[in-house]
This record gives C-alpha cells, sequence and structure tokens, in this order.
C-alpha cells in the first residue's frame, strides 16, 4: 500500500511542472495584413500580406541596418506577400474594381481613382486566411488662404564653414542655413470631428560638383508653437523632427473655426528652393494609425513599457485602409 | 499631549451625546432592525446581518468565521479574501491570489476596512495569503452593490471586516501550524468584566517545510528558488474598555510586513549560418542572445483605530473613530539582455544592456468619522454621520539603465592578418527618479439615510451622501443619491431593486503589461479628477425549507473618469515628466448575472455560484484616446466564474467530529496586452537631408501618393516595409481559464484541554496547470510566451489547537 502511495506521488511528481509554453496560435489568429491607401486624384493601391506570431518571426541578424533593409524586404516579397489574394474594391453607389497585382512592386492596384466623397469597400480573401474587409471615405480637403512666407538667415555655421562644406560635398551638410516661416488659414467644418495631417516638404535643389547633375534635398520637418501640433505623448524627437512635435491632428480644439497656423521649416540652400505645402483631410482610422505609428517609431523597446498597439481598421485582419485628399500649394 | 487631546476628545463627545440624548422624546420607541444592535453588547463593525428576503438591501452576503475555515484554500490555511472569492460577482486577480475584482471593478474600488480603518494592500506573499487573519474575524460584511448612503470613497465594494472583541472574562487561545504559516492568538480579560485583549500573530515560513516539498515536485526546481525568500509576519491587537453596557472604548492596531523577490526566467537563444553554403562566407556569423529578469517586492501595512461607541435610551447609538493608516510600498525590476555574434575568426560585436525600474508607493490616511443610528416610531431607522480625512501620497519612479557595446573595427571575417584599429566601444548610463514628492489629498462627506416600509410588503431605503475632496489647486463636489427597495412577495420571498452613486478620489495605476506589471497609489489633482459610478441592481432572493436560500441578481455598472496608462507610457525617457502625463481619462461599463445558491443549516452546508459577467472600457477623449478610441475589454473582465463548496460534517464520536469540505472553482482567464502579432508594415515616409533617391522621392511627390504617406523613413524610394510587432485590442490576450478542485478532511477533538484539529488539504487534486503570471522567453530558438503555474497539486497538513 505504502509503494502505490510512493508511486503514485512520484507519478504527479513528474507530471507537474512550474512553467507551460503558451501555444500562440490560440492567441494570435493568422490573418491577412493590408495597407491601402484612397488617394484623390491617384491610382489605388494595397499591399496584401499576412500575419505571423512572434514564435514565427524570423530573426534578422545584421550588423549594418542597410543589410537589414535588404533582408527583410526580400523576406516580405519572398514569404509574406500573399500573390494569390483575390481583391476588389467597391464604391458604393458605383461599380467595384478587381485589383491586380504587380510584381515589380508587390502590391495590387487597379485603375479606379479615388475622388472627394467616395465612400469604398475593400474585400481582400485568399485561401488559407479569413475573409478581410474594410471600408473609408474620401474625406473634402481644405483650402489654404493667406499663405505668407518669411526667409530668414539662420546662421548653422561660420560662412567659411558653409563655403567650405559646398566645394566639398557640393551641398551644404550644416543643414539649413535658411529658415521659412510660413502662415497660413484654413476653415474647418463644424458637421463632424475632423482629422488632418500637414506635410511641408522643403525641396532644395543644387548642382552636383561636376555640374552635370541636379541633386536635391529634401526635409519633411517642421517646428511651430501652435497647440494643434502639440502631441505630449511625443516625448522624443524622431530624424528632424523635435520631440513633442507631431503633423497629424483632429479638430478638437478649433472646431468649426477658422484658424490661423504658423510653422517653421529650414530650407536647404538659399537658392532654387520650394516648399510644397499640403493640408491633407484623412480619414479618422488613417488618423489613429499615423498616431499610432509615430508613437511606435520613438518607443524605446522597454519591457516596462505600455505595449502599443498599431491602429488596425482591417476585419479578421491586420493594417490599415486610409483615405487622403489634399489641395497641393508650392510657396517659393 | 496626544493623550490629552484623545482624552479631551473622547469628553466632549460624551457630553454632546448626552445632551443629544436627553432632548429625545420618551415616546421614541426601539423598533430594532436586524442589523442594529443587540442590547448589552454593542457591536458596530461587521455585525452580523441577515441579508434575506426580510432587508431590504441587497448584493451584500455576511460571511461568518465558520464559513472562512471550512472554506479549503491555497496550503489548507484559512483565508478572508479567498472565501469571499468563492461568491458571485468577485474574482481574484490571479489564480491563487487574494486580490479581489469585483463585478468588473479594479482593485482600488474596493474599500478593505479593518473596525473602520482602510487596508490599502490586503495581500501577503504575492497574494498566497490574505492580510486579515482570520483567528481576530468576528464577521465580515460584504457589499458589492446596493450601497447604503453610510458607505462611501470606493466604487465597486465594501468589505467590512469586524474584529473581535476579546472575552471580558474568560482567557482563550489557539495555536496553528501549517506548512506555510504559523499563527498564535490570545485573548481574555486585562481588568476582569471592563477590559479585554485580543492578540493574535502570524508567521511565515515558506522556506522550511513548502519549499522543499515543491522542490521535489517541480521539473524545474532551480526557479523556485527565488520563492524560498519570501516571507510575511503580521499582528493584530484589540483593546476594549467597557465603560458600561453602553459605552465602550476601543482600540485596534495591525501591522503586516511582506519580503518577497521573484525570478521568473532566463532563457536563451542560438542562431548560426556558419558552413552554411547557402550564405556568403563574409557574412556567416553566430549568434547567441541572452534574456534574464528577475523582480523584488517588500510592502507593509499599518492600520490603528480608536473608537468610542455608545447607545443612549433604546433608540440611538453613537460611534466616533480616530483612525490612521498607513501603507509603504516597493517593487523594483531587474532586467538584462546581452547579444554576441560570433564570426569565423573572433568575437566580432558585443551588446549588454541591464536596466533597473522601481516603484514605490507612501500612502498615509488619518480619518475622523462619526456615524449615528436612531430609530423613530413608525418603523424609521435614520442613519447619519460624517466623516473628513487626510491622506498623502507618495507615488515615485526610478530606473537606470547601463547599455555596453564592443565591436571590432575591421569587416565581418576578415583574416588578412593585419591588426584591426582598436575595438569601438560604447557605454551609455541613463538614470531618471521622480521623488514622489507627496501629494496632499483632504476629504470630507456628509450622509443621511432612511430605512422604513412604505406600506408591509415594500420596505425602503433612502439616503444621499455628499462629499467634497480637495486636491492641491481644485475641489471636487459629489452629490450621491442611494436606493435599496425590497418587496415582499411574502415573508420569505422578495424581488429587490437598488440604485447607487459613488465617488472615490484616488486611483491605483495598474500597468497592463502581463510580463511586468506594475501599480502605483495616486491621488485625484487638479486634471486628474474623481471618479464615479453609477450602478443599478434588480434581483430575486428567496429562503427555502431546509436551511436553503437562492439568489438571481443582475447589475449594470457605469463608471467615469476612470483611469489608464496610455500607450507607450515609460519612465525611460527623459521628458516624461510625472505620473499624470502618463496616463488617459476615460470611462467604463460593466453588467452581468449572479447566481447564488447555499445551504447553511445542517450536517451538509455550502453554496454554489455563477457569474456571467462583461467589463469594457473606452478611452476617446480627443487627445487621449487608447486603442484608437475603440471600446476594449477591461483587464478585470472574466466571463465566466463558478464555484462550488459543499462541507459535511460526520460526528465520530462525543468529542470528535470530522469535516469533509470539497470545493471546485472556474474562472476565465485573465487579461492583458502583449504585442504577439508579428506583421510587415508601412511607417511614414518623411525625408530629411540630401539622399542619393531624393530625385526620385521629387517626382514620387507628384506622383505616387501611396508612397508619400506608406514607406519606410529610411529614404528607400520603393517603400518597403519594416516588421512591427503588434496587437489589435488593448487587453486582447485571454490567458487560459483556471480551474481546480480541492479537498479538505479536518479531525476536530474535543477534550478538557481545549480543541485539536489535524487538516489535510488537497489543493488543486487533479493537478491542473493554472497560469499565474507570463514572461517572454525563448524555446528552440524561437520567441515564445511562458506561463508560470506556481500552484500545482499541494497536500497539505495544518494542525491547531484552541482552549
Amino acid at each position: 500500500m505504502v509503494r502505490k502511495i510512493i508511486t503514485c506521488i512520484a507519478l504527479i511528481g513528474l507530471l507537474s511542472s512550474c512553467e507551460k509554453t503558451i501555444e500562440l496560435g490560440t492567441l494570435v489568429p493568422e490573418g491577412l495584413t493590408i495597407y491601402a491607401l484612397a488617394s484623390a486624384g491617384q491610382p489605388f493601391v494595397a499591399y496584401v500580406s499576412h500575419n505571423q506570431s512572434v514564435s514565427e518571426a524570423p530573426n534578422f541578424y545584421y550588423l549594418d541596418y542597410a543589410d537589414f533593409c535588404d533582408e527583410t524586404k526580400a523576406y516580405f516579397n519572398k514569404t509574406l506577400v500573399v500573390k494569390e489574394a483575390d481583391a476588389t474594391l467597391t464604391v458604393i453607389g458605383g461599380k467595384s474594381y478587381k485589383l491586380s497585382f504587380d510584381a515589380s512592386t508587390s502590391a495590387f492596384s487597379c485603375e479606379y481613382i479615388p475622388a472627394v466623397g467616395d465612400k469604398l469597400e475593400l474585400t481582400v480573401s485568399a485561401p488559407g486566411y479569413p475573409t478581410a474587409t474594410s471600408s473609408t471615405t474620401v474625406e473634402q480637403p481644405l483650402e489654404l488662404t493667406g499663405i505668407e512666407s518669411i526667409v530668414t538667415y539662420d546662421e548653422a555655421a561660420t560662412p567659411a564653414q558653409h563655403a567650405q562644406a559646398r566645394s566639398l560635398h557640393g551641398y551644404d551638410p550644416y543643414g539649413a542655413d535658411s529658415v521659412a516661416t510660413i502662415t497660413f488659414t484654413f476653415k474647418d467644418s463644424a458637421r463632424q470631428r475632423n482629422y488632418y495631417r500637414l506635410k511641408v516638404r522643403s525641396v532644395g535643389e543644387y548642382l552636383s560638383l561636376t555640374g552635370t547633375r541636379t541633386l536635391y534635398s529634401v526635409s519633411d520637418a517642421f517646428t511651430s508653437g501652435n497647440s494643434i501640433f502639440h502631441d505630449k505623448q511625443l516625448m522624443k524627437g524622431y530624424g528632424e523632427w523635435e520631440p513633442f512635435v507631431t503633423n497629424v491632428f483632429d479638430d478638437h480644439l478649433f472646431d468649426g473655426m477658422q484658424y490661423t497656423a504658423t510653422i517653421t521649416s529650414r530650407l536647404r540652400n538659399e537658392k532654387k528652393n520650394y516648399i510644397i505645402i499640403e493640408l491633407q483631410s484623412i480619414s479618422p482610422e488613417l488618423y489613429y494609425y499615423l498616431k499610432s505609428y509615430q508613437l511606435y517609431r520613438i518607443s524605446t523597446d522597454d519591457v516596462y513599457s505600455t505595449p502599443i498597439g498599431l491602429y488596425c481598421n482591417i476585419n479578421n485582419g491586420w493594417g490599415i485602409l486610409g483615405s487622403t485628399s489634399a489641395i497641393r500649394y508650392i510657396v517659393k | 499631549m496626544g493623550r490629552r487631546i484623545i482624552l479631551g476628545l473622547f469628553f466632549v463627545l460624551l457630553t454632546v451625546a448626552k445632551l443629544a440624548a436627553a432632548t429625545l422624546p420618551d415616546t421614541v420607541g426601539a423598533s430594532f432592525s436586524h442589523d442594529s444592535i443587540a442590547l448589552g453588547d454593542v457591536v458596530v463593525y461587521g455585525s452580523h446581518i441577515n441579508f434575506g428576503p426580510s432587508s431590504v438591501q441587497m448584493s451584500a452576503i455576511t460571511v461568518g468565521k465558520a464559513a472562512i475555515n471550512s472554506t479549503p484554500v491555497f496550503m489548507g490555511e484559512p483565508d478572508v479574501m479567498k472565501t469571499l472569492q468563492k461568491f458571485p460577482g468577485v474574482v481574484s486577480s490571479n489564480d491563487g491570489t487574494a486580490g479581489v475584482f469585483v463585478r468588473g471593478g479594479d482593485y482600488d474600488q474596493n474599500l478593505i476596512v479593518l473596525d473602520g480603518s482602510a487596508l490599502y494592500n490586503v495581500e501577503h506573499l504575492k497574494g498566497f495569503v490574505s492580510s486579515i487573519n482570520p483567528d481576530v474575524v468576528e464577521s465580515i460584511n460584504f457589499y458589492r452593490g446596493g450601497f447604503p448612503a453610510r458607505y462611501g470613497s470606493r466604487l465597486s465594494s465594501i468589505v467590512d471586516v469586524g474584529i473581535r472583541t476579546g472575552d471580558f472574562d474568560h482567557y482563550h487561545g489557539g495555536l496553528s501550524l501549517g506548512m506555510m504559516t504559523g499563527r498564535v492568538h490570545v485573548e481574555g480579560p486585562l481588568w476582569k468584566g471592563r477590559t479585554s485583549f485580543n492578540v493574535a500573530a502570524r508567521m511565515s515560513y515558506l522556506g522550511l517545510i513548502a519549499m522543499p516539498v515543491l522542490r521535489k515536485v517541480y521539473d524545474k526546481p532551480g526557479s523556485l528558488s527565488p520563492f524560498e525568500n519570501m516571507k510575511y509576519y503580521d499582528i493584530n491587537v484589540k483593546l476594549v474598555h467597557r465603560f458600561s453596557n453602553r459605552h465602550r472604548l476601543s482600540g485596534v492596531f495591525y501591522y503586516g510586513h511582506d519580503d518577497d523577490t521573484n525570478s521568473p526566467s532566463h532563457s536563451t537563444r542560438n542562431y548560426s549560418t556558419i558552413g552554411n553554403r547557402f550564405v556568403p562566407h563574409d557574412k556567416q556569423t553566430s549568434q547567441e542572445q541572452n534574456r534574464s529578469n528577475s523582480m523584488s517586492n517588500c510592502w507593509a501595512n499599518m492600520v490603528s483605530s480608536l473608537y468610542w461607541t455608545a447607545q443612549f435610551g433604546d433608540s440611538f447609538k453613537l460611534n466616533t473613530n480616530l483612525s490612521f493608516s498607513r501603507y509603504i510600498y516597493d517593487l523594483a525590476y531587474d532586467n538584462h539582455i546581452d547579444n554576441t555574434v560570433t564570426d569565423h575568426y573572433r568575437t566580432y560585436y558585443f551588446h549588454t544592456e541591464t536596466s533597473h525600474r522601481a516603484y514605490s508607493n507612501n500612502v498615509s490616511d488619518l480619518a475622523l468619522t462619526t456615524d449615528g443610528n436612531l430609530h423613530l416610531l413608525g418603523g424609521h431607522l435614520l442613519r447619519a454621520g460624517a466623516s473628513i480625512s487626510f491622506q498623502r501620497f507618495s507615488p515615485g519612479v526610478s530606473h537606470s539603465m547601463a547599455t555596453f557595446t564592443k565591436c571590432y573595427n575591421g569587416s565581418l571575417n576578415d583574416n588578412t592578418g593585419m591588426v584591426p584599429s582598436p575595438m569601438y566601444i560604447e557605454k551609455g548610463d541613463t538614470v531618471y527618479n521622480d521623488a514622489g514628492n507627496g501629494i496632499a489629498l483632504k476629504t470630507a462627506s456628509v450622509y443621511g439615510e432612511d430605512e422604513f416600509r412604505l406600506f408591509n410588503a415594500l420596505k425602503l431605503n433612502a439616503g444621499i451622501r455628499l462629499s467634497v475632496y480637495g486636491a492641491v489647486g481644485k475641489s471636487y463636489f459629489s452629490f450621491e443619491p442611494r436606493l435599496g427597495l425590497s418587496y415582499l412577495f411574502n415573508e420569505n420571498m422578495a424581488i429587490k431593486l437598488s440604485y447607487s452613486r459613488m465617488s472615490q478620489g484616488v486611483h491605483r495605476l495598474v500597468s497592463g503589461n502581463l510580463v511586468m506589471a506594475s501599480d502605483l497609489w495616486v491621488p485625484i489633482t487638479s486634471e486628474v479628477p474623481i471618479m464615479t459610478s453609477n450602478m443599478f441592481g434588480l434581483g430575486f432572493c428567496a429562503e427555502l425549507p431546509l436551511g436553503m436560500t437562492l439568489s438571481v441578481e443582475g447589475y449594470y455598472k457605469t463608471i467615469s473618469n476612470v483611469l489608464d496608462y496610455r500607450d507607450a507610457a515609460t519612465n525611460m525617457l527623459d521628458n516624461e515628466g510625472d505620473w499624470a502625463q502618463q496616463v488617459a481619462l476615460g470611462k467604463g461599463k460593466s453588467y452581468g448575472i449572479e447566481f447564488l445558491a447555499s445551504k447553511s443549516v445542517g450536517r451538509t452546508t455550502g453554496w454554489i455560484s455563477y457569474t456571467w459577467s462583461k467589463s469594457l472600457r473606452t478611452f476617446d477623449k480627443p487627445g487621449q484616446e487608447i486603442n484608437g478610441g475603440k471600446e476594449f475589454f477591461a483587464p478585470t473582465d472574466r466571463r465566466h466564474n463558478f464555484n462550488a463548496t459543499v462541507t459535511h460534517t460526520l460526528r465520530l464520536s462525543g468529542a470528535a467530529s470530522l469535516n469533509l469540505t470539497a470545493a471546485f472553482s472556474f474562472l476565465s482567464g485573465r487579461r492583458g496586452t502583449i504585442p504577439l502579432s508579428y506583421i510587415f508594415g508601412f511607417g511614414i515616409r518623411e525625408f530629411t537631408g540630401a539622399t542619393a533617391y531624393a530625385d526620385q522621392i521629387v517626382r514620387d511627390t507628384f506622383s505616387r501618393e501611396f508612397l508619400e504617406v506608406f514607406g519606410t523613413a529610411w529614404g528607400n524610394n520603393t517603400g518597403a516595409p519594416l516588421p512591427m510587432y503588434t496587437y489589435k485590442n488593448r487587453n486582447d490576450v485571454v490567458l487560459p481559464s483556471t480551474h481546480h478542485l480541492d479537498l479538505s478532511c479536518t479531525c476536530v477533538i474535543t477534550s478538557r484541554f481545549g480543541e485539536s484539529s489535524v487538516g489535510l488539504s488537497l489543493y488543486n487534486v487533479y493537478n491542473r496547470m493554472n497560469i499565474s503570471n507570463v514572461y517572454v522567453g525563448y524555446e528552440n530558438n524561437k520567441t515564445v510566451l511562458k506561463g508560470i503555474c506556481p500552484f500545482p497539486f499541494m497536500p497539505s497538513i495544518i494542525l491547531s489547537h484552541k482552549f
């Protein structure tokens, strides 16, 4: 009897454990990952791939970030892109368009060009994955009025340093030697909550050392003291973006009102530069996605942090279907 | 000086009460309801109340000592909070732990009072044992809804624990030795008939008995070593002086201290392309990654109160309580990651990162409360009272991170024989401290309630509570109506309805990070307003033959100004500011239906309870959105909760009896947030500076809008996607459900020396591996989620003697 009891306890002992590996298949459903943008006046484009759980995620080992980019791109194209997906874009109240796969870009596209006011539904299916659906509406863009630009000279280096750099590199690596302060006005619609992304791209042209080729320097970052461009979650800068500055905002601070904004953009070279300004009206989903991505790219990969969820509006899938529309202004 | 103040206060209150009593008309009748006073013995807190059909109160239970002692729980130790978890609407925060979530509310929404003084942390040993010593418990009244006006300052529950008064005439005591804890208890008269004492103390010795047993059982005994350092002790003291049968002064003191450490993980991942013919020779490497983390935790609770209870005439009772509580908590995490890359000839690259994060809580709470009961003719029971409290909070976070990187300056797999230039070495240190300067909060409340019969079958309790919260820079007012209604079909059956609005001036911030959980107690501020809730309840209860009762209740609760950490909330950046910058304000709702059937008479007793519930959160204030403003499940959401407990008493002989108990629990898994999905997505394509692709970018600016918005941030003109870890909705990770069957058998022998008992308890009889915590580790060179299951099948013996 005693032997039986000891055997029983030993068996229980063999079966007992203090750790258990959790099968992630039950926690992370497989699905299609869709990145699609409906931009007024531009062909509709969508990337279709599939997700993986962290257990399946490959190990990209690299010491050079350029190698990392090449490896990830190759992995994406070879392993994750779902080339056989059946993707259909439907314009509510209009026609449906089948998207076709382009191997050179690994993207799906169709000939339909979204227009302002379009309500679009995207349906993507592929063998072995649940059918993913999403919808978006192309919002009305806003006009900018009273655009004024004042350029001031910002001494980032001595004139001798500027001259030396130009002769050595063909361009000025000290950054902008001039700063454009641009003011513009727009009026928000009071009918609903509106979302925007302000694109301010400064482009500088200069000739290469040999004088045979035109090169460009491009910068999308700007600064501003306006509260609409302030996001207290962005506690760290990114690239040339300063901390707490964002170009993605909604209208809760100026709902239905006229608003005058002032931004500052650094220019490359004093001569032959121009600034492209677009106040993009974006869909709510794209707003939340861009906000989450701006947070994601500055995250410290800190195990103590609250994890970031990249906003997703794909039913039964991952990714984002967003829309933008804008009126483009070029300031010289 | 302090003694003079207390004595002076006492005499002033006594004089006021006598004057009040003298003005009452002689015709005041004495119609005591079940929850009032037993003449000759004034019981104030945790008094035994019948919440059955005859009571207007719904969503409440009284738990007596017998139920606590007979419910089999972890290691056979009777436990107050774990007994409460067996009742509907209450779930444990984690399998096997004492913390509770009530009707979808968070842990900080429970007010746990020991004889009127607040207890901030109800757990010992990471929740294995609750802070409330069952040896000193008289009875517990547990309210999870339908709160009468006399209760406030928390949204979800009131756990009113009455500490037992020592015997005024005889000495009693007891000693109990279990696998984990030893308890000793003594009570008796200091001045026979006038002054009594009741003292109880506990101490753990986990490393002495339980851990050696568990080491033999677990397949990875090494990971248990930090648990051996877990220990606690606590002491309860109650002194009562009876001036007369109608006046008494009571003093209560509690102190508990815990030390915990936990080192749940160490794992390694290896990957090598050395010798792989498909990889170019100059790119072949071998890589090893090691990851480990550990945690240390200690906290202490101190609760003290001095209260005077007086009864004037047959109808008026007054209780005045001066209390002071203190809670100190320290939690620290240490995380280490190292990464080594080796090529054919040398260690090419080495990087190590060591981080330390510490949280501290320091809460002080001083309160003065007075409550009065008055019975009037016509069956009215009037209650009124006031309270004022001063609280001070000092939440603090500090962190440090040290990094070290060493890399060869030469090319990978370069063996040309040339000596490369000195290795590149980089060190980094960041240190951050938020000292958590004390934040003060003042609260004042007044309330009044009336309980009476409208007509024979309809009983009503209507009340109002007004609260004022004084935060730094701002005051908040709360108007809180309360209503309880019961309709008696007959003396054994009633339908009940309730509404209560509650407010709360403190929050406990808990991160939803399942891997590295943390909490901080913080008060309201000028930017963080009071939390409020509205709760509606509808229920039916019946008393059936053979001592059985049945109740069915539904509830719906809304919460405003609930706090949660924003995405990416961290204290590892320099600009992060204090905790208020890391949180967002939102709202919540929870609803559910609860069933309870119980039998409390006879040799076989027990209960069955089931709760179906949902708890949701929405953070959609502009600029404070979480989860894109979409509704998501609260971390307290546990869909199903089923409990069944049966106790049977066998009489063996005149002096011996055998108590057999079986208890089964099923609880839906915990929720949390871990980014487990790996997708290739696009970031925002923005540029800075000159780039070889700039001309393409400029052309794209005018033609390819998609690449304008979605693309890499590195100027790659083809817009290659990047791998990203993400999740769909906050708290959408649900751990596996937990369930276990527990059996216990206690033999009780009564002799002239007292009552001795030997208890055998079998916890988790079928050895279900219930996951308590998780961490991210490596297995077979893959990143996996590992669950820690600290409570397998556990037999235990407990020896007790009472005299």
